[in-house]
C-alpha cells in the first residue's frame, strides 16, 4: 500500500529491452513537494522511465503505485499543431470537466490564468497563434505553460528545456522549482548535471552500473 | 567505390529512359487513324464555333437545375463524410482488428473502381430516373474516396498527443476529439469541400443516364445540337467549381497548419 505522503511509489521495478535490462531492483518513493531529477546517458532508459510513471508503459518486473494525478512535458511536444496556444494549454485542464462539457469546444474562465503563465516564461505570442505556426523553443514553452495550468500532484519532466537559451532554461526550471512549495512533486529527466544540481532535492543516476540515489 | 555509384545510377537513368520510352511508344499504337482525309483542325474549330455566343435566355431554367444538382451533391457528401468518418476510424490503424482493417480498404476500393457513371446507372435501375438516384450514386462513389481520404489522414497522425492527453486524466472521447480529430479535421473539411466540387461536376454528368440535375439539360441540347445552350450550360459549372477550388483554398491557408 502507498504511504500517504507518497505521490508515487516503484518496488523492485526492472525494465528491459530486447536482451538488455535498462535497470533492475529500482526502488523509488516520490513524496510530497519533492524535486527528483533524473540522469543518464542516453538511451539508459530515462524517457521510458517517465513513461512508466506516466503509465503510457509498463515495467519488466517489479510494481508502480500512483495515487496521484500527473502533468507530463514529454519530449514529443505532445501538443496538437491545428490547435492555438491557449486551446493547447486549455488541454491541460481537460482532467478537470467532464467529457461531454469539452464537445463544443474549450471555452476558458482562465485566460487571465493563462496570460500570467505565458509571462513567466517570456512567451511573446498571441494566444489565438496555430502551435504548428512556433518555433520548437516556443513550442516548448507552452508544453511548460501547460503542464504548470495542470495543477497536478506530480509533474513528469522529460528534457523540458533542451531548446531553450540558458537564461530561460533557468527561469523555466526555477518556475518548476516554485510548485514544489505548493506540495507538487517533480522528476525531471536532464542532460545537463549542473542545472539539475541547481534544483533537485535528489538525482536518480541510471548509467551501465546500475542505478543510485544522489542527495 | 564512387566510380561505381555514378555507373550504377547511369544504368538506372538509362533503364528508366528505356522503359518510359518504350511505354510511349506502345500507346501511340492506339491511335489508328481512320484512312479518310480529315482536317481535323477545321472540323474542331467548326463544332467550337457552335458553342458561342452562349444563349443566355434560358438561364431561369440552367438555375433551377443546378440547384437540383447542388442538392444532389450537397446531399451525396454529406451522407457520405457521416458515413466515412466511422468507417475510416475501423479502417485506419487506431482500429486493432487487422482483418476489419483489410476488409474495409478492400470495400472502398472496390467501390471506387467503379466509375460514377454505372453508380448512376445501378441506382437508376434500382430507383427510377429521379434525383434521389444521384444521391445513391454519388454517396456510394464518394464513400469510396473520403473513405480512403480520412484512413490516410488518420494513419498519419502523431498518436502521442492522444496518449499524452489520456496520461493526464483525460477520458477516451477527449483524447480522441482533441488529440486525434482536431488533427485531422481540417484535412477531412478539405477533402470534403473536394468532394463537393467532384460532385458538382460529377452530378452534372450523371444526369446523362437519368439521375437528374444539370446532366439533364446537357443531354437534352446535345440530342438537339443545341451547342450555345450546351456552353452555357457549361459556363455555369466552370464558375461555380472555380468558387468551390477558391473556397478549398482559402480554408486550406487559414486552418492547415502543417505540423513543422
Amino acid at each position: 500500500m502507498i504511504h500517504s505522503a507518497s505521490l508515487l511509489k516503484i518496488q523492485a521495478g526492472g525494465l528491459k529491452r530486447g536482451e538488455r535490462w535498462l535497470f533492475r531492483d529500482l526502488n523509488l518513493e516520490i513524496p510530497k513537494g519533492h524535486f527528483l531529477g533524473v540522469q543518464g546517458p542516453s538511451g539508459i532508459g530515462k524517457t521510458s522511465l517517465l513513461e512508466i510513471m506516466a503509465r503510457t508503459s509498463i515495467l519488466t518486473e517489479g510494481r508502480l503505485e500512483r495515487s496521484s494525478s500527473i502533468a507530463w512535458i514529454d519530449q514529443h511536444s505532445s501538443l496538437t499543431a491545428n490547435l492555438s496556444v491557449e486551446e493547447n494549454i486549455l488541454l491541460g485542464g481537460l482532467h478537470r470537466r467532464r467529457w461531454f462539457q469539452t464537445l463544443f469546444g474549450l471555452s476558458s474562465l482562465k485566460t487571465d490564468e493563462i496570460s500570467e503563465i505565458l509571462k513567466s516564461l517570456d512567451l511573446q505570442v498571441s494566444p489565438h497563434s496555430k502551435v504548428g505556426l512556433l518555433s520548437g523553443g516556443e513550442r516548448q514553452r507552452v508544453s511548460i505553460a501547460r503542464a504548470l495550468f495542470q495543477n497536478a500532484d506530480l509533474l513528469l519532466a522529460d528534457e523540458p528545456v533542451s531548446m531553450l537559451p540558458d537564461t530561460l532554461q533557468t527561469k523555466s526550471l526555477q518556475l518548476l522549482k516554485d510548485r514544489t512549495v505548493e506540495g507538487t512533486s517533480v522528476i525531471c529527466a536532464l542532460h545537463n548535471e549542473q542545472l539539475l544540481k541547481m534544483y533537485a532535492d535528489q538525482i536518480l543516476v541510471i548509467d551501465q552500473s546500475g542505478w543510485r540515489l544522489i542527495s | 567505390m564512387k566510380d561505381r555509384l555514378i555507373f550504377q545510377r547511369s544504368i538506372s537513368f538509362y533503364f528508366s529512359f528505356l522503359v518510359i520510352a518504350s511505354a510511349v511508344l506502345w500507346s501511340l499504337l492506339s491511335f489508328d487513324l481512320p484512312d479518310r482525309e480529315l482536317n481535323y483542325f477545321e472540323n474542331g474549330v467548326r463544332f467550337l464555333k457552335r458553342f458561342f455566343p452562349p444563349d443566355f435566355s434560358i438561364w431561369r431554367t440552367v438555375l433551377e437545375s443546378f440547384l437540383e444538382t447542388l442538392r444532389i451533391a450537397i446531399l451525396a457528401t454529406l451522407l457520405a463524410i457521416i458515413f466515412s468518418i466511422p468507417i475510416a476510424f475501423c479502417g485506419s490503424r487506431l482500429h486493432r482488428n487487422a482483418w476489419l482493417r483489410y476488409l474495409i480498404r478492400f470495400s472502398l476500393n472496390a467501390i471506387r473502381t467503379i466509375p460514377s457513371l454505372i453508380w448512376a446507372l445501378l441506382a437508376v435501375a434500382l430507383v427510377g430516373p429521379h434525383p434521389l438516384a444521384g444521391v445513391i450514386a454519388l454517396s456510394f462513389y464518394s464513400l469510396g474516396y473520403l473513405g480512403k481520404f480520412f484512413i490516410d489522414a488518420l494513419n498519419a497522425v502523431d498518436l502521442n498527443i492522444a496518449r499524452h492527453l489520456r496520461a493526464t486524466g483525460a477520458h477516451n472521447i477527449q483524447a480522441f476529439q482533441y488529440g486525434i480529430f482536431a488533427s485531422v479535421k481540417p484535412v477531412i473539411v478539405s477533402h470534403s469541400l473536394w468532394m463537393l466540387e467532384y460532385n458538382i461536376r460529377s452530378a452534372s454528368i450523371i444526369g446523362y443516364v437519368g439521375a437528374g440535375g444539370l446532366g439533364t439539360l446537357l443531354h437534352q441540347y446535345q440530342e438537339y445540337y443545341q451547342w450555345n445552350r450546351f456552353c452555357t450550360v457549361l459556363i455555369v459549372i466552370f464558375i461555380v467549381v472555380l468558387l468551390l477550388d477558391a473556397a478549398n483554398e482559402i480554408y486550406r491557408k487559414k486552418h492547415l497548419v502543417e505540423r513543422t
